[in-house]
Order: C-alpha cells, then structure tokens, then sequence
C-alpha cells in the first residue's frame, strides 16, 4: 500500500490547483488523473472554445475592414489550420501544466481510480491511503453520445472535421451560445432550440435580450420554447423532430447542460451523501459528509466554471491545512464568450428583489464610449446598486471585451463600491471601463 | 524518421549545380511531389521533388550555393522531429499527433458568397403526425395557431400535406369574420375611397391632443450614424417600448368592441398617390432601430413606386415632418387606430403631438404615455429595460 497525505481524484482545474497548493506546503500529493490532465475546462471546454471564438472574431473583425473599404478583399481561411491551432493550444497549455505539477512534486497516476472506504483508493490493482481524500471528477454533457449517435456533444462539437453548412444546436445555455456564435462567424447557418422560454434564463433579462438580438443580427436563428422529441439521420442530412417542426441540418449538437460526474465513487455503497443536482453534497468548507474526504468543482454540481472549481480547491486545501476558510460563492463572475460577448458579477434585479433590497438600474450604452465607437462595437452595461446607499450590488456587460471588464466590476461588488468610491476613482481615457464608472453613476443618478 | 534530400546526378556533363532557388522553410509541411527547390546545372533548371510527405526539419544549403551530386540539400521529417527540433523540452511530454496538418486544406472565402438564392440555412419542415399527435404542420402555422387559439386539427391543409401559415390564417378568418384577411395590396380607386371614409369617420370620433417637447440630443447623436436612422425611427421605437406598459396604444375599435394585437405594429404615415397611407413595422424593438430605420426606408421607395405591399393595420400611427421645421402637427387618428402622434420641430426640439381617441382614453394615461415617451426619446437606453 501506498501512503500519501493527500489523494486527489480528478486532475481538471480544481484538483490540479488543490493538489499544488498542497504539495507546496509541503504534503505529499498524489493525483489520479484517467484521461488529459487539465480536465474539461483545458482539453475540451473553455480554453479549445477560446481558442476557436478567437478566430471567430478575428474573421468577424476582417469582414467589418472589407465592409468598409479597408480591405480590398477578404481572402480563405482553413477550417483545418483553425483545427490544428486548437489542438495545439491545448497541447501547449497541458504541457505546461503537467511541467508545473512535476516541479511542486505532486506524483500523478495516469489512471482511473476507485474510492474506497477507510480514505483508500484503488488504481490500477494497487492501493493507496492517506490523512485526507478530494475528489475532483468533474462533470460530463448531459448528452450521452455513443459511437452511432447521429448528434455529438459539446466535445464533438468543437472539433467538428469539416465545416457544417447547416448546424442545429440543442441548448441556448452558455456552451450552445459560445458554440452557436463561434460557427456562425466561420459561415455555417446556425440554428439554435432551446426548451426554455428564453435564452440565459439566470442572466439579466434586458441583457439576455440584447445578446439574443445581436446574435439574430448575425443571422443566427432561434426557436425557443422547443421540445426536442427525436433525432436521426436522413436522406436530407440528420432530422431533428422538435415541438417548432422537424430541422434538418448537416450536424447537431447537443449543448443541454452537463453533470456531475461520479466515475470510480460509488456513493451508495461508501455512504457518500448526494444533494439534488446529482453532485456530492458539501458544506462550506468543501467537506463531504465522509470524515476527511472533500469534494470541490463541477463533481459538487453548485457551480459548474472552472474558476468556482479554482476557488473551491482553495477552500478544501486551506482546511486540509488546518486552516478554517469558508467558500464564498456570492462574487462569481459569469462570461459567456460569444461575439458580442456578456459576462456579468452578483446580483440581477430579480436576485435583489427575492432578498427585499431595493435597487436601481443604471445603463450605459457602448454607443457613448469612444473606446467602443472606434472599435465599432456595440452593447451595454447594466449596474444593479442598492437604492439605499448606493452600493454595487452586481453587474452586467454585452458588448466588446465584457470578459476581461467583469474583472473591474467584480472587485467593485466584491468591494461594495458606491457612487462616491467611483467618482472618486479616475479611469483612462479612452477605454471601455469608463462605462462600468458611466453605469454605476446613471444608477446612482436616480436615488 | 528524418530522411535527406539530397542533391541528385544531374547530367552527363557535370555533377556540379547552384542552388537558384529555395521553396520551403524549416517547419513547413510538404507533400510527395512539392517542389522544394530548383537548381541551375549547366543543361538547365531542374526542379528538386520531395519524395516525401512531412514537415522540414532543417535545411543545409542556401540560394546560389553549388552543390555536388550526393550533397544533402535538406531534411523532411515527422511532426515529432520537427518537435524535437524547435520546442524547448519541457514541453515536449505530449506534443499532439496533429494529423490534419500535412493534409491539403480546403480554403473557405471569409466573405459569404452572395447566393441567387436563400442561404441554405437549416431547413425548416412541417411535424410529422401521429408520433407525439401532432398534426403536421409549419412552425410559423402552429405559432400562429397558438397565438390565435384555433385547433390545428379543424384546419385544411391547402395542398393537402401539412398546414401552412395561409391555411391558419384562412380559418382565422373563418372563425371570426371581424377580422379582416390583411390585405397585401391595395387597389388604387378603392384606396381614396376607403382612406376618404376612413379619415371622414374620424373626425367624428371625440378626441384630444397633448404635446411634449423633447431635447433631441440623444435622437441626433443616433441619427448620426448614417444608416438612414431619423428621429422618427426612435419615436417608432419609444411608441412599440411604451405598448408593452400600455397595452391601450395597441387598441383598435371596430364595430364598438376593442381589439388588440399581439405585437407592437407602429405605422408611419406616408403620402402616396391616393392618399395617407401607413406603412406597418411590426415590433420594431425586437428589429432594432437600425432595421426598422431600413423597413421605413424600403417601404418609402417601394410607396413611391406604386408598391403598397408594406401597407398594413398598425396599432398606432406616426406622420414626421420634421424635414419642415413646423412647430407642431396634430394629426388623424387612423381608425380603427385610437391615437396617432405627430412629429414636429426643428435642430434644437423634437415635439410630438399625440391625438386620442377620448372614448379609449383617459386623459391622465394619454397624460402619462406623453411623459414617458419624452424620456424615452431623451434616454433611449431605457428602451432595454
């Protein structure tokens, strides 16, 4: 048997980041990792996803040049070049941080492991123990794709061989979006179904709006309120039967969620407590109901990001140090990586209203922001402050660059920021932040 | 594996070349009969072939070397080679087996090609029936049927397949005779007759009119961006934003019963042959400003042509004429419509003139729809919320 202090299941961005921390204050780490190391968020979600939407907008940068006389022609791109940079990006980044898990000394097993009672697991016939136990599974699309299924899932759907020319997408939830947008702008026509009324229900409805129509502007098509009933391949290509009538596409894929997934932890029989996502239940400081065995990231089922997975590993490995830290979810930044881009911090409207806290609104419209008229992007920033004081309470941005501006909004939220602390605040001329700044003071303009 | 290429036997008369020209770089992938590079022997120029597909490794020769028959000239390799050749060793652990990279791409043009016809987006066809009892028909039939509350199963498919939007519209029309099949285009004669009627009964009708003045910063700063956006565009917008808060703006009374639409239809009164017609957009705010600006401004050439196909009821009306400099204009209710609003005013005031059907209308909502539209003109960022 081999002993550790600390066994981690799971090598995506939670356990990685754990297993490091860990390691560097000085335990000995072991971690199971049966696939890539990297996980979903490294090898076949966000970063792959980035990757492809980079080029998207690159391409879409281009056509508004040619649009306006600044390029006399457009000129090809490949399809395959664009594939073998996302594959290489991938190859690149899990190089480097399998190199950073070799230097901090963490051992990695390439394998799949088991959970077993008494803070043991089983890999490859041979058993390891330790002080303490984390398990990092991850999560898989709730879409189950077998070898001959006529539709892929979000995996498939990035590394698709040849371009569709039609593409169907079942889910207007953040990957469908990310995935709808990225294939639009490499020209395929894109179709997307989603079951709910509306597209982004958790975001802010003026917001999800707005993104709705810039990407109908794009041509994207969407039939929301659809039921999907059947989908199988035919003469025409494959056909998908929905409640809004049959599509025919050249593919579809299949972007209705994922789930926490729980492979080599039999919950049942090790008596490990499940809440109602289907995840492992934790408390605050990440611990299962099984003394000395944690759960961090998407295999909890709570918040499903990469970063929510960074900042639970965090938490389990303070604890596991002795340290007393509780996970803090309030200030987890949303972004959605479409073209026009949104991303939003804390609160909507409807999230202040269930707690009774007053607030006020307060739009700033890209339009007014020479940063974004010389970049000829549109968009909005909505600022949700409290009507009592002020204070910032969450924030939302469509537009150019929402992703990397949500950073600023978040430390403002985070902060409590009120009108006084941003007037007070002086921000670069030109740039995009000054509509965070513009927002916050429209809202305040009302109390 | 790496294998050289390498300076072949080039004639009978000598076994000496110069390199005159260098196709490839270290790193670019080739296939089996590339040209890699010529050389010049005394007889002529002689291409050099790869016998090969893989990627350049490395190359020992440069332009205007000579070079001996046997002489290597350069080396193709596999990707791993190149690898081991150009990436820094720690990052070596899992270089990907890239498969797709020596293959021959298929460009695709940035720009769409413009199509004769409509794109090939998804295509788009009727339920089949029976699986989960639904009657086949098209999305937009089944929409429509929804909304109007008429059971797909009594309506007759016109070609005998699946239901279309026309077929659902012709039992709308079945059901309730009150609503007029929308007429596509108007005869010419009819037209006078039916706007001469139209604007005669509504002067009978009990009305009254309010006014507010608008700072048109805001408008013009939208106006500026050249798309053929005008003031009037935005007051389109504000009046479609403000039906969603007073559903009275989509009222029309015919026959003493009060009849709304489902979406915002606002008109914009245009003068064509025979008389004041309204040209309908149809919610303008899920459009845009931009392409209601465009609808307008296709309707306007399309009027001018004598084309009347954009002619339709709207819930509300809008006459601009702005491009005058009047102070104000109080214009017709287009009834059934029960309130129309005339734009007016010059560079530094933008004046709307509301006029009410008073037997719809109380005056403090007409009150409070007038404010509201002033600051929706003022801020149209509001329009989002």
């Amino acid at each position: 048997m081999k002993k550790f202090d600390v066994l981690i299941i799971g090598g995506g961005p939670g356990g990685s980041s754990a297993a490091m921390s860990l390691a560097k204050a000085g335990r000995a780490v072991c971690l199971f990792e049966g696939e890539n190391i990297g996980g979903t968020c490294l090898n076949v979600g966000c970063i792959p996803t980035k990757y492809l939407l980079d080029r998207a907008c690159a391409l879409e940068k281009i056509r508004k040049c040619t649009k306006e006389g600044i390029l006399r022609g457009a000129g090809e791109f490949s399809w395959k070049r664009i594939q073998v940079g996302r594959e290489n990006t991938v190859v690149r980044l899990r190089a480097g941080l399998e190199a950073s898990l070799r230097a901090c000394g963490v051992v990695t097993v390439a394998e799949k492991a088991t959970l077993k009672e008494g803070l043991k697991v089983i890999c490859n016939g041979e058993e390891y123990c330790a002080d303490d136990i984390i398990i990092a599974t991850g999560s898989s699309p709730a879409a189950k794709v077998l070898s001959d299924s006529p539709f892929t899932d979000s995996t498939g759907g990035l590394s698709q061989r040849k371009l569709p020319e039609r593409l169907l997408i079942v889910g207007g939830g953040v990957i469908g979006l990310e995935l709808a947008s990225a294939y639009r702008s490499f020209g395929s026509e894109v179709t997307v179904t989603e079951l709910a009324d509306n597209i982004l229900g958790s975001a802010l409805p003026a917001a999800a709006r707005l993104l709705k129509s810039k990407l109908e502007a794009r041509g994207i098509k969407f039939f929301c309120g659809t039921k999907l009933y059947k989908i199988e391949k035919s003469e025409a290509g494959i056909t998908a039967e929905t409640s809004s009538g049959d599509f025919v596409a050249d593919a579809v894929i299949m972007a209705n969620g994922r789930r926490p997934r729980l492979d080599g932890i039999d919950a049942v029989a090790l008596g490990l407590k499940l809440n109602e996502r289907g995840g492992i239940a934790v408390d605050g400081r990440m611990k299962t109901n099984l003394p000395h065995v944690y759960a961090i990231g998407d295999a909890t089922g709570r918040v499903m990001l990469a970063h929510a997975a960074y900042a639970d590993a965090s938490v389990a490995a303070a604890n596991i140090l002795g340290k007393n830290e509780v996970s803090d979810t309030r200030i987890m930044p949303q972004c959605i990586y479409t073209y026009p881009m949104l991303a939003s911090v804390g609160m909507t409207v409807a999230d202040a209203e269930r707690l009774g806290i007053p607030v006020s609104v307060g739009i700033s419209d890209f339009r007014a922001n020479g940063m974004a008229v010389a970049e000829s992007e549109e968009g909005c920033v909505f600022a949700v402050v409290d009507k009592r004081n002020g204070r910032n309470l969450g924030f939302t941005v469509v537009g150019p660059s929402a992703c990397e501006l949500i950073g600023m909004a978040s430390v403002a939220v985070e902060r409590g920021y009120s009108a006084d602390d941003w007037r007070h605040l002086t921000v670069a001329h030109p740039t995009l932040s000054e509509s965070i700044k513009d927002a916050v003071l429209a809202a305040n303009a009302d109390i | 594996m790496i294998r050289k290429v390498v300076m072949p036997a080039a004639g009978q008369t000598t076994d000496v070349a110069t390199v005159t020209k260098i196709n490839v770089s270290v790193g670019d992938s080739v296939k089996k009969g590339d040209i890699l590079l010529e050389v010049e022997t005394d007889k002529a120029v002689l291409p050099i072939e790869s016998f090969a597909k893989g990627f350049v490794t490395e190359i020992y020769v440069s332009e205007f070397d000579k070079v001996d028959a046997g002489s290597p000239l350069l080396s193709i390799g596999d990707k791993d080679d190149l690898n081991k050749a150009t990436v820094p060793e720690k990052m070596t652990a899992s270089e990907p087996d890239v498969k797709d990279a020596d293959e021959e791409d298929d460009f695709i043009p940035v720009m769409p090609e413009k199509k004769s016809e409509a794109p090939a987006a998804v295509t788009i066809m009727p339920a089949e029936p029976s699986a989960h009892g639904a009657v086949k028909a098209m999305p937009n039939a089944k929409k429509l049927a929804a909304e109007a509350g008429i059971a797909l199963e009594g309506v007759t498919p016109s070609n005998g397949q699946f239901i279309k939007a026309s077929d659902v519209m012709l039992a709308i029309g079945e059901k309730n005779k009150n609503i007029p099949e929308p007429e596509k285009t108007i005869p010419t004669a009819r037209m006078r007759n039916t706007l001469a009627r139209r604007l005669d009964e509504s002067a009978k009708i009990p009305t009254f009119t309010m006014t507010v003045k608008a700072d048109p910063t805001a408008a013009d700063l939208l106006c500026a961006s050249g798309e053929g956006i005008g003031r009037v565009h935005l007051l389109m917008l504000a009046l479609a934003k403000l039906t969603e808060r007073y559903p009275l703006l989509r009222v029309r009374f015919e026959g003493g019963v009060q009849k709304t639409t489902e979406n915002a239809v606002i008109g914009l009164g245009v003068s064509a042959e025979n008389g004041t017609v309204s040209a309908s957009v149809t919610d303008p705010i899920a459009l845009g400003i931009k392409k209601t600006a465009l609808e307008c401004n296709k309707c306007l050439v399309n009027i001018g042509k004598g084309d009347l196909s954009c002619v339709g009821q709207a819930s509300v009306t809008v006459f601009d004429v702005t491009c005058y400099g009047l102070e104000s204009l109080v214009p017709p209710v287009m009834i059934p419509e029960t309130s129309s609003f005339g734009l007016a005013g010059d560079s530094s005031v933008m004046t709307v003139t509301g006029i009410f059907d008073a037997r719809i209308f109380e005056c403090n909502t007409a009150a409070s729809v007038m404010a509201d539209l002033r600051s929706l003109i003022e801020q149209p960022a509001l329009m989002i919320l």
